[in-house]
């Protein structure tokens, strides 16, 4: 039997590599799959406290519901604008985003 | 009528400029005749105050009052209640006539210049300003006024000033503008520790001295009162432009059209020693004295190390601002000694200050006008070309490094009697800046207007008629006060010595 | 209404009565797409965004009813505020003060924008206009949700539509950058406050935040720093949304690619949505247990004040300045929470409301009316340093007055709003003894003079670089922005008591 421990470890580890990810990545796709990492380490956290939490309620379910359809949506969106970059510039590298900087 | 002569003071300039606004460009002569009256008649008025005032009454007269901003909940679940309150009293009046007599020959001395009509907007916005902070009774409202003086100042200095003018008008701005968060931050203090004794929450002036005045020690600790004083001294010492914060203030004049070095030397300067007075000496007496050594060491320092700084420039406007800077050293050195003799000399101090510093201003205006140059170096034998001009120099100096008879005389007299009472050793140090000023004005006065005469200064006109308006005006207040002091003794002698009386209880 | 735990059945005049602003917008935003699809691109270019500014309207005027219908629950003293599904989503003046807010900010906005629209053809128009009515709605709903899913909806709802606002202009290439790391760090802030709000609801069981303060109270002791963990995500994620230092990096160059009037949008709307989520979330989740987790704003003011200002003193884009004085003032807006923490201050907590409120109103006028200006001035001269400023009291001496003020406001100067709501702010610091904080306050603002004063040498001080004496002509939408700048910021400067008197009668949180 699996503890709440281990439950949130795995969401934490897995929320740090996304962050780590995101924060570093040169690749705007990488970096929007290291988004949806932190969001899915979310999601095991409410799922672990809706089962095995101090006062386990349905919240976490629906809560994770909307998360995952928020995701989605946001990714969508995040594509979206990473294709009228890409028509603009010709690139999808991080560190070709320098048009503006002071 | 008497009820809004007050209001109509300070808010005439204010609707000048308005009008002013409506003004078609082009002209020139327009502006300067409505800025003219817009300061004529806040000066006639303040006359009219004069002559109906009573000298022997210690508290406020003309009062007006208005609530203005309620802001719920903020001391407690009472609202702060901010009023538009105005009131003169016998230390005030003597800064409102010199604020309507400066103001106004301020305008007389301007001359000729590009873009008029913005400049006489700024002026008058200014000079509501100068007004708005010698007759607020509401702290808040005196901040407000405070910060309305930064606006026009910059400006002033920025589109009229000299070859240096936007780095100057920038550190004018961020020197005050610092200079007044410590204000602010004492003020909003004071009324949040009188709102505990009292249980209201106001910042009146009066109701916060009251406050203070009858407050246990165990609600206005004596601790709290020192924290806040040192925060408002330090405000002062920038406001005032005392060593080390004084470096905008030789800039300032340096750059500064005429008219508004008269007004920054003669009005503008002296708010911060009315905010010592009135709220360092009047609502935290008790600090002034626990800190009295630390004052009158600051003081001395600054007599002898502005006047030994002016012995060295080149240039009459700073030297000038440097010797303002000196005398303001007595005034600090007058209110540590913190008796009758020693507080009226420092009122006197800076109001002769204020007078002499406008005629000084305005004389090496006039100079520069006609040889170009306020460089103490290439001028010379000014005496032959300009003898009335030269002359005049000649009177005003002497009145500023103290020969009896005149203002300056009478106040070093009192600030040093009182002081020596006081601080025996610093006070006879502090007379070593008479003796250098004596050397530094009189040194620079004789490569003036003695010597043989340039060329190119040769067949320069004299004074123009107008010009005799505000010399003679001021020569006249200079020795009036030097002759018949008691004209101003009288007006301060009663709010003096209830502070004195204060300190003693 | 409802009662606590139990099965309730909604009713449509129950969710009206809480609800009617956000479902008119709602409405608005799909009666616009749907005749965008039925009409001719011209007629909907021409007529969609007065459709949706007469929607705006439309809900500011069901949100000045519903505080009618607060202070008629108040006095009818059950003590129990107007609310659906179990205290899901609130109706108090709390959210109405911010709901008033959005919509007058978003019609500002889309006034704005109808000059943008002919500037620029290839922008969608229809599309740009629902989406910002979503926008709002989100807004709303932050403002006046008390469940953690329903305010990260709302949260979301404005966030992606923003992504997509910013980026709007598909060949433009720093459109679309800004947009891109706009997005990209709003996610990751995102991620960061559901992380945090999964601990929060980890502990107390509740995703509902009024009945979750009490079991955070309970808990505090036993999972200190769990609990602080989630505050301290939670308020890492809202931060980036209102740009506190150091979460701010994405504002400078969002703004700068972003059109201007949606520019303004995220400056003011969107700012003041993050902060009604803020102030909802913390001070009902956190408000029993506030003392020990205020130092954190505390510093995070500090350093945003600080920051903010310094780094607009090197700016030389005037959107990018404006970008930094924002973030600076996200600084002063959250010095009255901050201090609510200290000793017993939390007593103080309508004085915060107040000084937050009046200052959001006084920063929707003027950020309005200085973009409105902005636009104008820097389309006339191609580029949007502050260059295009030069000698402009010469060429328009109206627009040059207008952003005078608006400078000075923002400056913090007397007799305008800016000033008051500084003030305002100040009292609370000094009310808590906390001094330094109060003298930060007022000492950034007079750094921040230099640049301030930066536009204003600009303006006034220098001739202008091009002898074009010709006038620079204004569009009316633009000109009606200005004036209602204009006016506000005087208005509020000069007789504060209009809105302290409003401000002074409302009911909170229904108290």
């Amino acid at each position: 039997m699996l503890s709440v421990e281990q439950f949130l470890t795995l969401g934490a580890i897995l929320f740090c590599i996304g962050l780590f990810g995101a924060l570093t990545k040169r690749n705007i796709i990488i970096v929007l799959v290291s988004i949806e990492l932190m969001l899915n380490a979310v999601n095991i956290n409410l799922l672990t406290f809706a089962r095995f939490g101090l006062m386990p309620s349905i919240n976490g379910q629906i809560f994770t519901l909307f998360t995952m359809t928020i995701a989605a949506a946001e990714l969508a969106v995040g594509l979206a604008v990473l294709i009228s970059l890409y028509r603009n510039r010709n690139t999808s590298d991080v560190r070709d985003q320098d048009l503006m900087k002071w | 009528m008497m009820g809004n002569l007050l209001t109509l003071i300070v808010f005439l300039p204010l609707l000048g400029a308005l009008i002013l606004g409506f003004v078609p460009r082009s002209n020139d002569s327009q502006p300067k005749a409505v800025a003219m009256i817009a300061t004529l008649l806040p000066l006639l008025f303040a006359g009219i105050l004069y002559a109906n005032f009573d000298s022997g009454q210690t508290g406020m007269q003309f009062t007006e009052s208005h609530d203005w901003i309620h802001i719920a909940h903020a001391f407690q679940d009472k609202s702060l209640v901010i009023g538009y309150s105005l009131g003169v009293d016998g230390l005030s009046m003597p800064f409102l006539l010199l604020t309507a007599v400066v103001t106004f020959l301020g305008v007389l001395a301007t001359k000729h210049m590009h873009r008029a009509k913005e400049f006489y907007i700024w002026y008058l916005i200014l000079v509501t300003g100068l007004y708005g902070c010698f007759l607020s009774l509401d702290l808040f409202l005196f901040f407000l006024f405070l910060e309305m003086t930064l606006v026009p100042m910059y400006f002033l200095i920025g589109i009229w000033g000299g070859d240096r003018k936007g780095q100057v008008a920038t550190k004018f701005l961020i020197y005050r503008g610092l200079a007044s968060v410590g204000i602010l931050v004492a003020f909003v203090a004071l009324a949040y520790k009188a709102a505990m004794v009292t249980g209201v929450m106001t910042m009146d002036m009066i109701a916060i001295t009251d406050a203070f005045a009858k407050a246990p020690a165990d609600v206005i600790t004596s601790s709290f009162k020192q924290g806040i004083f040192l925060v408002l001294f330090l405000a002062i010492l920038i406001e005032e432009a005392f060593f080390p914060f004084h470096t905008w203030l030789p800039d300032t004049h340096e750059q500064a059209p005429t008219s508004i070095s008269m007004v920054v030397g003669g009005v503008l300067m002296k708010i911060g020693a009315y905010v010592l007075f009135r709220i360092g000496v009047g609502i935290l007496p008790d600090a002034v004295q626990y800190f009295a050594t630390l004052i009158a060491v600051i003081g001395v320092i600054n007599i002898v190390y502005a006047a030994l700084v002016a012995m060295v420039q080149r240039d009459w406007r700073r030297l000038l601002a440097f010797s303002a800077i000196s005398h303001m050293g007595v005034v600090l050195l007058g209110v540590a000694a913190m008796n009758q003799a020693g507080l009226q000399g420092g009122v006197f101090m800076t109001i002769s200050s204020g007078l002499l510093s406008g005629l000084l201003f305005f004389l090496i205006g006039a100079i520069k006008e006609r040889t170009g140059t306020t460089i103490i170096g290439a001028l010379g034998g000014l005496s032959k070309p300009m003898p009335i001009l030269a002359g005049f120099l000649l009177v005003a100096a002497l009145g500023s490094l103290g020969l009896p008879g005149m203002s300056g005389f009478i106040s070093e007299i009192l600030a040093f009697m009182g002081a020596f009472k006081a601080f025996p050793v610093l006070s006879a140090v502090g007379t070593l800046g008479i003796i250098l000023a004596a050397v530094y004005l009189l040194w620079a006065m004789q490569r003036t207007t003695y010597g043989p005469t340039t060329a190119q200064l040769e067949g320069l006109p004299d004074a123009r008629a107008v010009e005799y308006v505000p010399m003679v005006v001021l020569v006249a207040l200079i020795i009036l006060i030097g002759v018949y002091p008691s004209i101003l003794g009288d007006l301060v002698n009663h709010t003096i010595s209830s502070y004195v009386t204060r300190i003693g209880g | 209404m409802n009662g606590i735990n139990g099965v309730t059945q909604l009713a449509f005049s129950d969710v009206w009565r809480v609800m009617a602003p956000e479902i008119l917008l709602v409405l608005g935003g799909f009666l616009i797409l749907v005749l965008d699809l039925f009409m001719n691109k011209e007629s909907s270019r021409r007529l969609s965004p007065q459709l949706g500014i007469l929607f705006l309207i439309a809900a500011f005027v069901m949100t000045i009813r519903n505080f009618g219908l607060v202070s008629d629950q108040t006095a009818g003293g059950t003590g129990e505020l107007l609310n659906l599904s179990n205290m899901l989503y609130v109706l108090d003046d709390f959210g109405n003060v911010f709901k008033l807010l959005f919509t007058a900010g978003t019609a500002l906005v889309l006034l704005m924008s109808i000059d943008f629209f002919k500037q620029n053809p290839e922008v969608k128009v229809a599309e740009y206009t629902y989406l910002m009515l979503f926008a709002t709605t989100g807004a709303m709903v932050m403002a006046s949700s008390l469940d953690l899913i329903t305010l990260f909806v709302g949260l979301e709802l404005l966030s992606i539509s923003s992504y997509v606002l910013v980026a709007m202009r598909r060949n433009h290439a720093k459109s679309a950058e800004g947009g891109m790391k706009y997005l990209v760090i709003g996610s990751i802030a995102s991620a960061m406050a559901l992380y945090g709000m999964s601990f929060l609801y980890g502990v107390t069981g509740q995703t509902n935040l009024a009945y979750g303060a009490q079991t955070v109270i309970q808990m505090w002791l036993q999972f200190k720093p769990l609990l602080t963990l989630a505050f301290l995500l939670m308020l890492i994620g809202f931060g980036v949304k209102v740009s506190l230092v150091p979460f701010h990096q994405w504002s400078p160059d969002t703004y700068e690619g972003a059109p201007n009037p949606v520019t303004a949008f995220l400056a003011v709307v969107s700012k003041a949505a993050g902060f009604a989520l803020i102030l909802r979330t913390f001070l009902w989740g956190f408000s029993g247990v506030f003392g020990d987790v205020y130092i954190y704003l505390v510093i995070l003011a500090a350093l945003t004040m600080v920051v903010g200002n310094v780094a607009a003193l090197s700016q030389k884009n005037i959107k990018r300045l404006l970008a930094y004085s924002s973030v600076a003032q996200a600084g002063y807006l959250l010095l009255p929470l901050a201090v609510l923490g200290k000793g017993k201050s939390i007593d103080n907590i309508w004085l915060a409301l107040g000084q937050t409120s009046f200052y959001l109103v006084a920063y929707l006028f003027m950020t309005m009316g200085a973009f409105a200006v902005l636009t104008v001035v820097t389309r006339q001269a191609g580029n949007e340093t502050l260059e295009a400023f030069r000698g402009l009291w010469k060429r328009a001496p109206f627009l040059a007055v207008s952003m005078a003020v608006f400078v000075l406001s923002m400056a913090g100067m007397p007799l305008t709003a800016g000033f008051i709501g500084k003030f305002y702010i100040f009292l609370g610091t000094i009310n808590t003894e906390m001094y330094w904080l109060g003298g930060l306050l007022f000492a950034t603002s007079a750094i921040a003079f230099y640049y301030y004063f930066g536009v204003l040498k600009a303006m006034f001080l220098k001739d202008s670089a091009v002898q074009s004496h010709d006038k620079i002509q204004v569009p009316v939408s633009l000109t009606v922005t200005i004036a209602i700048g204009l006016i506000g910021t005087l208005a509020l400067g000069i007789f504060p008591d209009l809105l302290m008197k409003f401000l002074n009668g409302l009911h909170w949180f229904g108290q």
